[in-house]
């Protein structure tokens, strides 16, 4: 009916006037889009080029409409405002610059529309014509700049990566009228949701959190898929659960569309932009690829900020850690001009970082070090190479006052932007060089002192020599001469005498042993132990037929032959007079150990030594078993201790059955170890 | 019976009275003994024994220690002498130790023996020392 109406309405105003009879030709031989309205302001006819324009598919459809029906409802006002300028007020001419909405696709277009006024033959307004410039590409490029301004604006203010991302995110929310837009950052291997976000309008809070709340590996979910594709995505339609998980809370949201946009740098994806678009904006045609140009751009800037960033930290670390330093740091260029001057530098030498930066170097330096130092400077200069660099030096500091103090001083160097440059580290080393001098007199105050008692020791045992033989040699004489007179009780107390002057001998030559161990200046040669051992073996077996004494694998070491002789003598006698058992076995043998050193062991089956005693037996004069001429002096294992401690060696027991004696003996000692067994017997 | 012409050098009065009923007490040969009480005398002794009445020293019994000039010290001066380069000496010492008594000899001692610490021991040393002088040629003691 109403096609009817306005078929009729048209043939009326086509009889009506030449003048419309014209506009209808012009309108339709125009290349560019046009239009006739009537007086009410409905199209008459619309030539082939605005029906394109509008999104019209059948020729003649925007017959009847009116200009505000046709445009993008904000714009409605400024249409039907021009028209009525036109053809209510009589306004020649009228142009109207608005937004407009196509027909069926519901797309925007932007046009200008020129409105001409046609006046009946009474000079009343009968007809408009319009003539109406595409202005979409115009408008969208421009768009488009001001979207790209508008960021790098933002993002210029930004300070961090972090910034420019939220500011991004936030630019393409706006111009591509996406609803929501939040940043997945790579991290450790997955992708996690940054926590900053933005969005417009209500209702997205629970879609970022379940966002924050899961972690996309590479190729999983829809942003996971953009970081291993390395290209925009997007999804139509987030009802599609197939396709997207978080779908529940994107459709509390009002979401349908949704995009993931992968920003890369030239280390490839540093974050991915998620992008949400509600119902009534989904379909936008070209909106992934205009936000795509953006993301391209973006790749750069945030990994400039990120550069910027790591540098800025590490700085701020290097700073924190300088002014928390005891230690001076300080760093100088090539031609030895103070960069740097830490807090630690300013208590240490009194000048403020303010007085000395810029300063040469020689300020800190003693005088007479000065020539060296600039020598120094020169020669790394020409050679491009510091000795000292890497390496601890001790010096002496001058400090502001003038006054010198001992320096340790590790340098490093690098090659900075103005050529090689020193870093220094500097300790006062006031106090300890105090307290290694204060050590070594002590140390030195202890030798003499030792050296004095083990001379006073060793000549007070042969100053008792000598009394010692008057008194044998007088026992001996008064035995023979008047052994008869005493009698038997007086011959025993004379045996007596003996047994303990005897006794008294044996302790003095032991005392005169044990003191005279490390002191004989005999040049260390090499010692095959295992052959020494077997001699010493071979003579204690004599003396005690039933103990059965092993020799294992020993090594051919380097030392006092004397000393290894009466250590190991004293303790094979050790272990067969305290064995506590006739048929004792004594095994005595080596093995290397990790450092290079050896541990040699003698041990035997007797009845052991107990734990809390173990030490003990290293004193002098300990005996467990109480004073008895046929115990020893108790002197064997103190002088074993100091035979090997001589050499650097330790010294110890250890086994829970039996004894067993350790002695490690360091790599000092250049063992040599036999290419085969020369002995039978088993060794452990 | 041999004799033989000895100089003890030792300060010790009651070592020297060991020493000489020691040496008394040998079988075969008689002993005269000559005391020094250190080095200086018994360098004056050794210089003059030569035309000494009773005809030149055959062997020196040394003690090792001994104030002034001790015996090793004394040992390298006899061994200095033109005239004493020859004699024997033997030493007389209170050490266990093989190495002090290598040490002795390789200094020059002749030979050694024990100082008489354990009287039995030291009559057979002093027994051995006077039989080997026994067998030995009048020129003098081949060790």
């Amino acid at each position: 009916m109403r096609t009817n109406v306005r078929q009729r309405d048209r043939r009326r105003w086509r009889r009506g006037t030449a003048g419309a009879l014209r506009s209808e030709a012009l309108v339709e031989e125009a290349a560019s889009p046009a239009c006739v309205l009537d007086a009410n302001g409905r199209v008459i006819v619309a030539n082939r080029a605005l029906e394109t324009l509008l999104g019209v598919g059948v020729a003649g459809g925007l017959t009847g409409r009116t200009l505000p029906s046709l445009a993008y409802p904000p714009d409605e006002e400024l249409a039907h405002a021009a028209v009525q300028q036109v053809l209510a007020e009589g306004l020649d001419r009228c142009q109207v610059e608005a937004r407009w909405v196509r027909v069926h696709s519901r797309e925007l277009v932007w046009g200008a529309w020129d409105l001409s006024l046609v006046r009946d033959r009474r000079g009343r307004p009968e007809l408009a014509i319009a003539m109406v410039r595409d202005l979409t590409e115009m408008k969208r490029s421009d768009h488009e700049r001001r979207f790209f301004e508008f960021m790098f604006k933002l993002i210029g203010e930004a300070d961090s990566s972090h910034q420019v991302l939220t500011a991004a995110v936030q630019t393409i929310c706006h111009f591509t009228r996406c609803a929501m837009g939040q940043v997945w950052l790579p991290a450790g291997g997955v992708l996690v949701c940054s926590p900053t976000w933005h969005c417009s309008g209500y209702g997205f809070e629970k879609l970022h959190a379940a966002s924050e709340a899961v972690n996309y590996e590479l190729g999983e979910g829809l942003p996971g898929l953009a970081w291993a594709k390395r290209q925009p995505l997007l999804l139509e339609d987030i009802r599609d659960t197939g396709r997207f998980d978080r779908a529940i809370a994107a459709q509390r949201a009002g979401v349908r569309e949704a995009m993931a946009v992968p920003v890369t740098g030239a280390d490839g994806v540093v974050a991915v932009l998620e992008l949400f678009v509600t119902h009534e904006r989904a379909g936008e045609p070209g909106r992934l690829g205009r936000i795509a140009r953006v993301a391209e751009e973006l790749g750069p800037l945030v990994e400039r900020r990120r550069a910027n960033e790591a540098l800025a930290a590490s700085q701020e670390r290097f700073q924190a850690v300088t002014e928390a330093a005891v230690d001076a740091i300080v760093s100088a260029d090539s031609s030895g001009r103070l960069l740097t001057w830490n807090s630690g530098a300013e208590r240490m030498f009194g000048w403020t970082a303010t007085e000395i930066v810029g300063q040469p170097l020689t300020v800190i330096i003693p005088e007479r070090f000065r020539q060296l130092h600039s020598d120094g400077i020169a020669r790394v200069g020409r050679s491009g190479v510091s000795k000292l660099a890497g390496q601890v030096v001790e010096l002496s500091g001058l400090r502001r006052d003038g006054s010198e103090f001992p320096i340790e001083l590790s340098i490093g160097s690098w090659t900075g932007p103005d050529g090689l440059a020193f870093s220094g580290v500097l300790r006062d080393i006031t106090e300890r060089k105090r307290a290694e001098a204060a050590l070594a007199s002590a140390n030195r105050e202890l030798e003499r002192a030792n050296a004095e008692l083990e001379t006073l020791v060793y000549s007070a045992s042969h100053d008792l020599k000598s009394p010692m033989v008057s008194l044998l040699g007088y026992l001996e004489y008064l035995r023979l001469d008047y052994g008869e007179v005493l009698g038997r009780e007086g011959n025993r107390y004379l045996n007596r005498m003996a047994d303990s002057t005897l006794y008294m001998q044996q302790l003095i030559h032991d005392l005169i042993d044990l003191s005279r161990v490390g002191r004989s200046g005999v040049e260390p040669i090499e010692v095959d132990l295992g052959r020494l051992v077997r001699a010493i073996a071979e003579d204690a077996g004599a003396a005690n037929p039933a103990a059965e004494l092993r020799v294992g694998r020993l090594p051919v070491v380097t030392g006092d032959p004397v000393g290894f002789r009466q250590l190991f003598t004293n303790l094979l006698e050790n272990a067969l007079r305290h064995g506590g058992r006739a048929d004792l076995v004594v095994v005595v043998d080596g093995r290397s150990v990790p450092d290079g050193g050896v541990e040699l062991s003698v041990r035997d089956n007797g009845r052991g030594i107990p734990r809390e005693h173990r030490e003990r037996v290293f004193g002098v004069f300990e005996r467990l078993d109480g004073p008895s001429s046929s115990a020893g002096t108790g002197m064997g294992l103190a002088i074993c201790r100091k035979i090997v401690e001589v050499l650097g060696g330790g010294i110890g027991i250890e086994g829970d059955r039996g004894t067993d004696v350790r002695i490690v003996l360091p790599a000092a000692v250049g063992a040599r170890w036999p290419s085969h067994e020369l002995t039978a017997g088993a060794p452990r | 019976v041999r004799s033989l012409r000895v100089l003890l050098v030792e300060d010790d009065p009651d070592h020297v009275f060991l020493v000489r009923r020691a040496l008394a007490g040998l079988a075969d040969v008689a002993v005269a003994v000559e005391v020094a009480g250190d080095g200086e005398q018994a360098m004056d002794r050794l210089a003059g024994s030569r035309f000494a009445p009773g005809g030149p020293l055959q062997l020196v019994l040394l003690d090792l220690k001994m104030p002034r000039m001790d015996g090793l010290e004394l040992l390298a001066r006899i061994r200095a002498g033109e005239a004493t380069r020859d004699l024997p000496v033997v030493v007389l010492t209170s050490s266990e130790r093989r190495e002090d008594r290598e040490e002795a000899v390789a200094r020059g001692a002749t030979w050694f023996v024990c100082k008489p610490t354990d009287g039995r021991r030291f009559r057979s040393e002093v027994q051995q020392l006077g039989d080997h002088w026994a067998r030995s040629t009048p020129e003098g003691l081949v060790w």
